[in-house]
């Protein structure tokens, strides 16, 4: 596996591959934050609570996820000129969201479980949940380039607005479904 | 250049711990029970209190500065708003304890507490002193961080 794979896996896995795989790492994700209290309540947010039944978690991991996918998809459609696939957006930005397991997974070590404010642990975990989100981010973008074939402006542009709209979309719904 | 981001990191955690070694969390053999018991008694009875409609009547397990904060109408009005937020007091359950690590001055027992209209369970944090009295209580959201 070389390096190039880790930030664009894209070209060699997508459609309903990067979809399984995709499924697969969010109930996994979902089930480890569940039992370590790591809420990921909007796209680029994170908390630490144990306080909350199960669906709670599988709401916030699906909801960022089916945002994204949705306007990454108009976008695609609407700046285009290829065909695009919904199986490949929904695919690959699910893809994309893996590297997010590795905050829940580093506090399943007894230490991370609760923590002071300030504290070590906290700056800790959340440095890694930013290398792990920004790690997302690239992955998301990588993933909407060629899952939507779109370059330069359009592409920065869209994908800003997209991940903008996906946010207050998913904190919405959060505020409504929780 | 790696040994130097090495030492580097390592200053960060001493400096970052140094900041947070006010408090430390207590494992379960080293919580003293009676004061635990004296804590979730008075939470539970606290709210139960006040979801009957009835005042809390303080005898000696508190301090002065907290009998006369929670007058009868500001329980009232605490167990109103909270009713609206989050709804009825249900139960509640021990989480976990924290002390002043220099000191021991203060022991902060934390429960979860659940209410009816709320999905998500609520901090009760109940503060002792030396002497065993109530010298702090509070109901907020829940946060695997202590604030």
């Amino acid at each position: 596996m070389n390096n190039r794979f880790l930030y664009n896996p894209f070209t060699k896995i997508a459609g309903i591959k990067s979809f399984i795989i995709g499924i697969a790492g969010l109930i996994i994700t979902t089930f480890i934050c569940f039992i370590t209290g790591t809420h990921f309540n909007g796209l680029l947010n994170i908390d630490f609570a144990k306080d909350s039944p199960f669906w709670v978690y599988l709401i916030e991991n699906l909801s960022n996820w089916i945002f994204i996918s949705i306007f990454l998809h108009l976008s695609g459609l609407i700046l285009s000129k290829s065909k695009i696939r919904v199986i490949d957006t929904l695919g690959t930005s699910l893809l994309a969201r893996i590297p997010l397991i590795i905050a829940p997974l580093t506090r399943t070590i007894p230490i991370f479980q609760s923590f002071i404010i300030q504290s070590w642990e906290m700056y800790f975990i959340t440095g890694l949940y930013l290398a792990s989100l920004i790690w997302t981010i690239i992955l998301l973008f990588n993933a909407f380039r060629i899952s939507c074939n779109l370059r330069y402006e359009k592409l920065i542009i869209s994908f800003i607005i997209s991940m903008l709209l996906s946010e207050v979309c998913t904190k919405l719904a959060l505020k409504f479904l929780i | 250049m790696k040994s130097l981001s090495l030492v580097l990191g390592i200053c960060l955690i001493v400096a970052f711990n140094a900041f947070s070694q006010d408090f430390k969390k207590l494992s379960d053999p080293e919580t003293d029970k009676n004061k635990l018991k004296i804590a979730q008694n008075f939470a539970s009875d606290f709210l139960t209190k006040l979801k009957n409609g009835e005042e809390y009547k303080f005898k000696d397990e508190a301090i002065d500065p907290i009998k006369n904060q929670f007058t009868a109408e500001t329980q009232k009005l605490v167990y109103q708003q909270l009713k609206t937020q989050f709804g009825d007091f249900q139960s509640l359950e021990y989480a976990e304890t924290w002390i002043q690590s220099n000191s021991k001055a203060i022991t902060i027992y934390r429960f979860k507490g659940e209410f009816d209209k709320s999905t998500k369970k609520l901090e009760i944090r109940v503060v002792l002193n030396e002497a065993d009295k109530i010298a702090g209580f509070w109901i907020k959201p829940w946060s695997d961080m202590l604030k």
